[in-house]
């Protein structure tokens, strides 16, 4: 640790200690910072990063009880830091999204994707689009619109009071029923794909 | 991990053709985000196993959020004396 620590438990004991405590945050910063300002100097000012560095600590802080030791400390924290930082930007970047318009965008989206291919193609799209409507509930359709609309896992979240966890099982299970109707149905995920996307 | 058929996506739209790679990819069981943020500093540094390693890829592929988590860590740990 900056030559004053052996390993890297060492980091958490430090910043566990009230005597050692402060000097080892500022390190802490000083490393978050410099890490954090190579990911997103171009999409962040000098401000917002002082501000997430400082909020990456405190969350590192509230958080030492989660560190196991499978990587380095400073590894562990940056990752920290860059979840903290890239919601700051995901959330600044759909904030203007009303979820009105995401859904909107997301039923656009479902309906370009599912637009007329083929005479196969069309009967497994047809299966696929009445699944989306009848066959999920109203909030798995409601995340999967979201998602199809482009907004984050991380805003959708945010937007609908659920962790990324949550939202990933929602999502998860909304899929594994589209998919479940869609195979019994006679048909399988490359029924739907584009010529495009088939030989890409 | 190269796949040419992910969209992985800058902050922004993993959405319209990934609706049938989305279902494309789905398997019974798969991480979530939050599995993945938890082995994200280890997967990093090359330290999972190949088991767990694999499901971090797969997750990868379904989730462009969180491979933009690993590539903004890769580039934030790039030289880190």
């Amino acid at each position: 640790m900056d030559g004053t620590a052996a390993t890297e438990w060492d980091w958490v004991a430090v910043l566990r200690d009230p005597a050692r405590r402060d000097d080892a945050a500022a390190r802490l910063r000083d490393r978050l910072r410099r890490g954090l300002g190579r990911s997103f100097g171009r999409q962040l000012t000098d401000e917002d990063l002082d501000d997430l560095t400082q909020d990456a600590v405190v969350r590192t802080l509230d958080k030492l009880d989660a560190f196991r030791g499978e990587s380095q400390f400073l590894t562990w924290a940056t990752a920290i830091g860059v979840r903290v930082a890239l919601g700051e930007i995901r959330k600044r970047k759909h904030a203007t999204r009303a979820m009105d318009q995401v859904l909107a965008d997301g039923r656009e989206a479902v309906g370009q994707a599912l637009a007329p291919q083929s005479l196969q193609q069309d009967d497994a799209r047809a299966v696929l689009h009445k699944a989306i409507e009848e066959a999920l509930t109203d909030t798995q359709r409601e995340a999967l619109l979201a998602k199809l609309g482009g907004l984050s896992m991380m805003e959708i979240g945010r937007r609908t009071g659920r962790n990324r966890g949550a939202l990933y099982k929602l999502l998860h299970d909304a899929r594994k029923r589209l998919l479940a109707h869609l195979q019994q149905a006679g048909y399988g995920p490359d029924d739907l794909l584009t010529a495009q996307e088939a030989t890409v | 991990m190269n796949d040419p058929k992910a969209t992985p996506d800058s902050t922004g739209s993993p959405a319209r053709a990934s609706l049938a790679r989305m279902l494309e990819l789905t398997r019974g069981e798969e991480m979530d985000c939050e599995g993945f943020a938890d082995h994200l500093a280890a997967l990093v540094e090359g330290n999972v196993e190949p088991e767990l390693k694999a499901l971090m890829d797969h997750h990868r592929l379904i989730c462009p959020e969180c491979d933009e988590e690993r590539e903004a860590l890769e580039r934030a740990l790039a030289s880190t004396p």
